[in-house]
């Protein structure tokens, strides 16, 4: 097995690593449109092994709705449309306000919110909305990714194999 | 039915919620896994500086939704809120359950009430590797 690397990576196969220094706080993070699928619903019940029949059929809200933790991915979907960082997640924060219906469209939008050095690594936080059509917020999460694994005063200069922008799926 | 109502006293145990994780639930950029990540590649965890490849962290928050909901049903669903940090990697294959204690109630509106829980997830080593709080709904009659 390959020995963990002494150097942060400056690229990947998504293209060049974000660094510290280009993470703009209170940049907008601009916005996209998400359909909620059944097969969405389907997958991150099968993804958690969490099944419930208001998953499936109907609900108090009227039809199938999603677990709410499928509201995990799409922050990372809006983050790598703009910055290509890897790390690992460090910190979540949510509110669910409203049932994620199956078929709905969900506007989302964020923006940076954050960034701070901790015990030798860099830290950057993004908040992320989620507006039904009417307009009315349905979930909210601000999370912290820690950048980099290795610490900041490593050298930049290696080139990694996994990027930051995700697969716009479940 | 949820469990946790008004009357549900400080100190109350959420009940555990396990699952076994594996590495096919890993594959989160292509179904056939032929994207190399660091959740299943061990070179490209080694670049990142890990010694192996590392659980997918919603993979390991997923027990934590999973009891929160048996604890509140609609009151999660809808008015679930949470924080929760991770405090160190989980291996691909792990064992994870998720446990909590109910640490406080405040009213929410006329109606609700907001049970705070003190959360986190253990794998089977021992190691919690993620904790927080979460809290949900419960109906308020008193």
């Amino acid at each position: 097995m390959a020995k963990p690397s002494k150097v942060r990576m400056a690229e990947d196969a998504t293209g060049k690593r974000t660094t510290y220094e280009e993470i703009e706080v209170g940049k907008d993070l601009g916005s996209f449109e998400w359909t909620v699928t059944e097969a969405d619903i389907e997958r991150q019940c099968l993804l958690d092994e969490h099944w419930h029949e208001w998953f499936v059929s109907d609900s108090p809200w009227g039809g199938a709705v999603a677990p709410p933790q499928i509201q995990s991915r799409p922050p990372r979907w809006l983050l790598g449309r703009t910055y290509n960082i890897r790390g690992v997640s460090y910190k979540h924060d949510f509110e669910y306000l409203k049932a994620i219906k199956a078929g709905q469209t969900l506007t989302i939008s964020g923006k940076i919110s954050d960034k701070y050095v901790k015990r030798n690594r860099e830290f950057m936080r993004w908040d992320t909305f989620a507006h039904d059509e009417d307009g009315e917020l349905v979930f909210y999460a601000s999370r912290v990714q820690c950048m980099d694994i290795i610490e900041r005063d490593a050298p930049r200069e290696g080139v990694g194999v996994d990027g930051g922008p995700k697969p716009e799926r479940i | 039915m949820a469990i946790i109502t008004e009357n549900t006293p400080i100190g109350y145990a959420l009940p555990p919620v396990a699952r076994k994780l594996d590495v096919g639930l890993n594959q989160v950029k292509t179904d056939d896994g032929k994207i190399d990540t660091i959740h299943t590649d061990p070179d490209a965890a080694a670049r990142e500086g890990l010694n192996k490849p590392i659980a997918v962290g919603s993979r390991i928050f997923g027990v934590i939704p999973r009891m929160m909901m048996l604890c509140f049903d609609d009151g999660w669903v809808v008015g679930g809120k949470g924080s929760v940090v991770t405090r160190r990697s989980a291996g691909v294959d792990d064992l994870v359950t998720a446990k909590g204690i109910v640490t406080s109630k405040m009213p929410e509106g006329d109606e609700k009430l907001r049970v705070e829980c003190e959360v986190w997830v253990e794998t089977d080593k021992g190691e919690k590797v993620m904790v927080g709080q979460c809290s949900g709904l419960v109906a308020r009659t008193k």
